[in-house]
């Protein structure tokens, strides 16, 4: 049970931090609250998602692990979707936002999401005690 | 003395354990809720993403240049191989001998009604009127450089530019 939980906490912190990646890479299609918006509310979701792996994971060391998986997995999925319209026959000079993104604003991000998802992973541990 | 000291402290401990165990509430639901929500955001997303990028892919243009009496007309087709619907808004065409500026002409187009469809093309003839002298330098050349600009807007994701520097040769 608690690995499905585990799981479960997993793929749906990856989802929503998939989603607020792209408010950074695809500003010309995401809805406009997500471009505004993208920082502070991947603030307050990676916090969110950090709490919730804090609490499901229970020990320090391991929720810290899982949160460096979830950056991971949700920059992967992120990256995947960016680069989607490739599969479907575009060309891949298209790409230019997700690029400049990643060379730019990208670590600053990363690291910020970094700092505040550990803090929740911290908190959520906490709670859990 | 100390007896009763130690056991209310342990009561205390007992209390305050009970009360964190009442207090801890999973927040993995809400987690779930939110993913959901999320979920079918990054699904629109995608495939409007997926849409919009085949339809920016699959625009093209083709140009035939012709003389006229006092100038150039432009047989313009504007071709639509994408998924989704584009309206033109403007084109630009920059006229250029031997990398060096010659004359330019903007075509302002109501974009509500200039809509090509998905897999469609549309022709549209154009007319650049030049100054005596600047005809004369060009009517003898056999190729013109020219820099096809504009803008286009694919319904519900907004407007895109396109630009296309091409080498034509005069008809007509």
């Amino acid at each position: 049970m608690a690995k499905v939980r585990k799981n479960v906490a997993m793929l749906a912190s990856t989802i929503i931090m998939a989603t607020v990646f792209q408010g950074f890479t695809l500003q010309a299609i995401a809805p406009s609250w997500l471009v505004v918006y993208c920082y502070p509310l991947g603030s307050i979701l990676i916090f969110l998602c950090g709490f919730v792996l804090g609490q499901e994971w229970i020990e320090l060391g391991k929720g810290f692990f899982a949160m460096v998986r979830l950056i991971f997995y949700s920059i992967l999925l992120g990256m995947f979707i960016s680069i989607s319209p490739v599969f479907f026959g575009a060309e891949f000079a298209n790409l230019d936002m997700l690029f400049s993104f990643l060379l730019g604003r990208g670590f600053i991000a990363i690291l910020l999401w970094c700092a505040l998802g550990m803090v929740g992973v911290f908190t959520g541990v906490s709670t859990r005690i | 003395m100390s007896v009763i000291r130690e056991s209310v402290s342990i009561k205390k401990s007992r209390i305050g354990r009970d009360f964190m165990k009442r207090r801890f509430v999973s927040l993995l639901p809400l987690l779930v809720v939110l993913a959901i929500f999320f979920g079918f955001v990054l699904f629109g997303l995608s495939s409007k993403y997926v849409k919009a990028t085949l339809t920016k892919s699959g625009f093209s243009v083709d140009l035939i240049c012709e003389k006229a009496e006092d100038g150039l007309d432009f047989i313009i087709d504007i071709n639509n191989d994408g998924p989704l619907q584009i309206n033109l808004a403007l084109v630009r065409i920059r006229l250029t001998k031997n990398d060096a500026y010659i004359w330019f002409s903007n075509w302002d187009f109501r974009r509500e009604e200039e809509a090509i469809s998905s897999g469609s093309s549309k022709r549209y003839t154009l007319s650049m009127e030049l100054p005596k002298e600047k005809f004369e330098e060009i009517i003898n050349e056999e190729k013109i450089g020219l820099n096809v600009t504009g803008v286009y807007e694919i319904k519900e994701i907004g407007d895109m530019s396109f630009a296309y520097p091409m080498e034509v040769r005069l008809g007509g």
